[in-house]
């Protein structure tokens, strides 16, 4: 079966690629592909960060860019929501395309289940399910065969990465490490973790105090942090999943004059900017691609080119990087600044083909900016 | 105070005093027992409240472990919360070690200042790994004590008005339940019984019940009916008695110490004279109690009545009201009003006058017969001097007789024995010389049977008149006397002695001896006997002698009424030495005489 359907890819991707070189961002013909995505956050950034908007605004800047239709519908953290919106959307007669949903607190196989009459394709995204949620339902294009593949950043390379680098920054005095990291039903706060501890554990002197599950907050991360460093005095490093929490704990850093480095995922503005100012140590950044990523295997698959055929229907991507004081001015103006010029595009293998899997590497995303280029 | 109180104690009627006692009972029951449960009550409410802060702090200690682990606030918060709303909750606080307080929670009694109870336990996680366990924090509650103390104010309030309720209505059902069940029954009893006091005899009580009420009831009326006969009785008696006083023969009447009559009957009025005893008591009245009896009187009749206790049979003169005396009895007794000294005398009185004549009548008559009986016995006495001059003059004759006997006797038995022999030995001296078988012969031996005869006689004159026996004692003369008789008589005579044989003066001798000879002649002659006895005992210096036989017997009161002169002769030969005999025998019962001789008669012969 795999092999048809390569070959078939491959001949479509070659058609589309020289049609978009011509013609580029409109479509050859038929009406633009419509991509529904059910985006966990809220509409408006109310202290979990701005994670899920910027997810939609780059995958806005990539619909943009593809010529696609996107609409966001936000769910406003409310998992149960989320799954009547998917229910919402699979009733729909003018079903669109695609639909991009997220395993947000565990709800992912109720609305592959309740996406599984729709005609629309689904790719999920950020969180991977977990293995009892495969084992229930299966696989991507088994038996829910609508559901055509995932597509995840790599939050354990992120974690590894990142404690790498604070590890570095605390040198030669040795890591003691807390964590904090997101709400234990959501896979990616555990890989991050485990990221982290696959780094710490090749380290002699480095060791974590603890990691705590949070709930993605500013505030809470902030009393993590108070409580844990009181807890543990000797710490010299917090870690925190995400950029309010980081930032949170930085927060409480600064409260108590404490020499901990505070590093974290997410890279918001704020974030950039205590970066910049001296105050977070670093940030894993990129995490809010992953919607644009997605619209790239979308459009690549719209046009035939399946990503599966480029590294398989579970796309587990590895692109985040650290961003610290002294990159982090550049990424800021790159991503915030003038994100709005942002060229997608080039990861696209329809439009540049390539062989082997996506290399998302924001360095390529970032070199299309004008003004670092 | 306390008198008052025990003055409106004793005032109180039955149903208050039994409603009082209850009352104070179950008070003091009903009290001490809602002051127990109460106290109970206190101390479970207080003791479930510690216990319930200690669970709760023992679930958060453990409960909040995880969540203080990880740091989760809003876990904490939370499950915080979740407990919050306990009305007893002052607060709640988490601290973690070396930081502070986490989480704090206020309950609904965050404002309450009351006392309280505080709580604090440690929280404790063992982390992954083999890592130990450690403490990471405190979990402390406040429970404020307010909302128990309203809660047992509440549950006092409600088990002192439960009691109370309780004791009001126990109160009321049985003041009912007394009214209904006693007071009024009472009640009607005592309106039955002052019916019957106040003289309504054939007023009855209402038997209501069996209980003690209802016997009470029972009991009052049979008292009643007692009451009723007594009373029917009593009036009787008093009819009778008022009867008996009114138409009694003797004067009755109430005598005050003033001399003044309280009471007096017709008879009483009559035997003065007058028409009625109202008569009497105001002619007394008018005397200045000088009537009936004077102030003399009336002092005397209480002196005595002092003195003896009594007044029986004394005797007064009165003066009746047409001015003749009269003698008067008067039996009286004191009467005494409160106990003490008699204010009355209660009396009888009699006319004894014309018995008082007969008496003096009487009087002079003995006084004459006395006269003659000194008289007489001035007589008897000289009649008695006069006899024993007899009687000792019929001794000293008996004594010349027998004297006279024994000389006679002995000159027939000396002279005449002594020529009699002589004559005999003249006529044997004669036969022999007279040839045998001769005229002569036969007349020589008829002359000497005759003169053998003649000696016999000779000497059964000489012993009838004494027996030479005599001479030789009593106790020879008697023996000798028995033998005769048997020799005579042909009735086998006994004599027996018993004790040694008693010397006696002659006389003495002589009267015993011929007593015995008299008694065997009659009892020869009509006894009829087969055999007599006759037994001399002597002993401590006294004789007995006793002749029986066993003949026909006889009556002695008529031998003696019919002047048996053998009797009458051994009596007086008894009497001469002061010895006393007596018959007794009975028709067909033979005979016994007995005879004692008295120690002078006998010491005397010494």
């Amino acid at each position: 079966m795999d092999r048809p359907v390569k070959r078939r890819a491959a001949l479509l991707a070659l058609a589309n690629a020289s049609l978009l070189c011509m013609a580029r961002p409109v479509f050859a013909s038929g009406p633009p592909p419509r991509v529904v995505f059910l985006n966990p956050g809220e509409a408006i950034e109310r202290g979990t960060g701005q994670q899920w908007q910027l997810v939609s605004h780059f995958m806005q800047v990539a619909a943009k860019t593809f010529g696609m239709q996107l609409e966001v519908l936000y769910a406003e953290r409310d998992h149960l929501l989320m799954v009547r919106q998917a229910r919402e959307v699979a009733e729909r007669t003018d079903a669109p395309d695609y639909v991009v949903i997220v395993n947000e607190k565990m709800a992912a196989d109720q609305m592959l289940t309740a996406l599984a009459r729709s005609r629309a394709k689904v790719l999920l995204i950020h969180n991977d399910l977990t293995p009892g949620q495969r084992r229930a339902i299966g696989n991507e294009r088994e038996g829910i065969a609508n559901w055509i593949g995932t597509a995840t950043a790599n939050a354990a390379q992120a974690g590894y990465r990142l404690m790498q680098y604070l590890y570095q920054r605390v040198s030669p005095a040795g890591a003691q490490v807390i964590g904090i990291t997101g709400d234990p039903n959501t896979p990616v706060s555990l890989e991050r973790a485990q990221g982290v501890d696959a780094f710490l554990s090749h380290e002699q002197d480095a060791h974590t105090c603890q990691l705590v599950f949070g709930d993605w907050s500013y505030a809470d991360s902030a009393q993590k942090a108070r409580v844990l460093m009181a807890r543990y005095p000797h710490a010299n490093l917090i870690w925190a999943a995400n950029d309010a929490m980081a930032l949170g704990a930085m927060s409480a850093v600064t409260e108590r004059h404490a020499h901990v480095l505070v590093g974290g995922m997410g890279a918001l503005q704020e974030a950039l900017l205590s970066i910049v100012n001296g105050g977070l140590a670093a940030m894993v950044a990129g995490d809010y691609f992953i919607g644009a990523w997605a619209m790239v295997l979308l459009y690549d698959y719209h046009q035939g080119k399946d990503f599966a055929a480029s590294g398989g229907v579970r796309q587990k991507l590895d692109f985040l990087r650290v961003i610290h004081r002294e990159n982090a001015t550049q990424y800021y103006d790159a991503v915030f600044a003038h994100g709005q010029s942002l060229n997608f595009g080039v990861y696209s293998k329809c439009l540049y083909p390539s062989p082997g899997p996506y290399d998302f590497g924001l360095q390529r995303l970032l070199t299309t900016v004008p003004t670092l280029s | 105070m306390h008198l008052s109180l025990r003055h409106a104690l004793r005032s109180l009627g039955l149903h208050a005093k039994l409603m009082l006692a209850l009352a104070v009972l179950v008070a003091i029951v009903a009290g001490s027992s809602a002051y127990v449960v109460a106290e109970h009550e206190r101390d479970r409410r207080e003791s479930a409240l510690e216990l319930r802060a200690s669970r709760v702090a023992d679930l958060l200690s453990h409960s909040l472990a995880q969540p203080l682990w990880n740091v989760d606030r809003a876990a904490i918060d939370e499950q915080l919360r979740a407990l919050a709303p306990n009305p007893e909750l002052v607060e709640y606080t988490v601290t973690a070690t070396n930081y502070g307080v986490v989480s704090t929670v206020k309950g609904p009694a965050a404002n309450e200042h009351a006392d309280t109870v505080v709580r604090a336990r440690p929280i404790e996680f063992t982390p992954p790994g083999d890592a130990p366990r450690e403490q990471i924090g405190e979990v402390r509650l406040v429970y404020t004590r307010a909302l128990a103390e309203q809660a047992i104010g509440a549950a006092r309030r409600s088990i002192l008005w439960t009691v109370a309720a309780i004791v009001a209505a126990l109160y009321i059902v049985t003041f009912v339940l007394l009214k209904r069940m006693v007071r009024e029954p009472i009640n009607r009893l005592e309106e039955m019984v002052d019916r019957i006091a106040g003289g309504d005899l054939l007023a009855r009580c209402v038997v209501e019940s069996g209980d003690e009420l209802g016997r009470l009831a029972t009991r009052v009326n049979s008292m009643a009916e007692r009451l009723r006969q007594s009373t029917t009785l009593l009036r009787e008696n008093e009819r009778k008695y008022r009867g008996i006083v009114e138409n009694a023969l003797e004067g009755i009447f109430l005598l005050e110490r003033s001399g003044r009559l309280t009471e007096a009957n017709p008879a009483m009025a009559q035997l003065l004279g007058y028409r009625s005893p109202a008569a009497l008591m105001a002619a007394g009245a008018a005397a200045s109690y000088g009537l009936p009896f004077d102030a003399a009187q009336t002092s005397r009749l209480f002196e005595v009545w002092r003195a003896e206790g009594e007044i029986v049979g004394f005797e007064l003169r009165l003066m009746r009201l047409d001015g003749v005396p009269i003698w008067v009895e008067l039996n009286a007794r004191g009467v005494s009003v409160d106990g003490s000294e008699p204010a009355l005398l209660e009396g009888l009185m009699s006319d004894v006058t014309a018995r008082k004549h007969v008496v003096e009548n009487l009087q002079q008559h003995r006084d004459q017969l006395e006269r003659e009986v000194a008289e007489r016995k001035r007589t008897e006495a000289e009649l008695r001097v006069s006899r024993e001059r007899l009687r000792q003059l019929s001794a000293h004759q008996e004594a010349i007789r027998e004297e006279e006997r024994k000389r006679i006797a002995m000159e027939i038995h000396d002279d005449l024995g002594q020529l009699l022999t002589a004559l005999k030995m003249d006529v044997s001296l004669l036969r022999m010389h007279l040839a045998d078988d001769s005229a002569a012969l036969r007349k020589a031996d008829g002359m000497r049977e005759l003169v053998e005869k003649t000696i016999g006689i000779v000497r059964s004159v000489a012993s009838h008149l004494r027996p030479a026996a005599l001479n030789f004692g009593l106790a020879s003369a008697l023996e000798w006397l028995a033998h005769d008789f048997t020799r005579y008589a042909q009735i086998p005579c006994h004599f027996h002695l018993e004790g040694p044989e008693p010397h006696l003066p002659d006389p003495s001798a002589t009267a015993i001896f011929r007593i015995v000879q008299e008694s065997l002649t009659n009892v020869a002659r009509h006894a009829n006997a087969s055999r007599v006895d006759v037994t001399l005992r002597n002993v401590d210096s006294a004789i007995e002698l006793t002749i029986r036989d066993d003949g026909q017997g006889f009556d002695v009161a008529a031998a003696r009424e019919g002047y048996s002169y053998g009797l009458l002769g051994m009596t007086e030969r008894a009497r001469l030495i002061d010895a006393e005999l007596h018959v007794e025998s009975a028709a067909s019962a033979g005979c016994v005489i007995r005879l004692y001789v008295g120690e002078k008669t006998v010491v005397s012969s010494g």
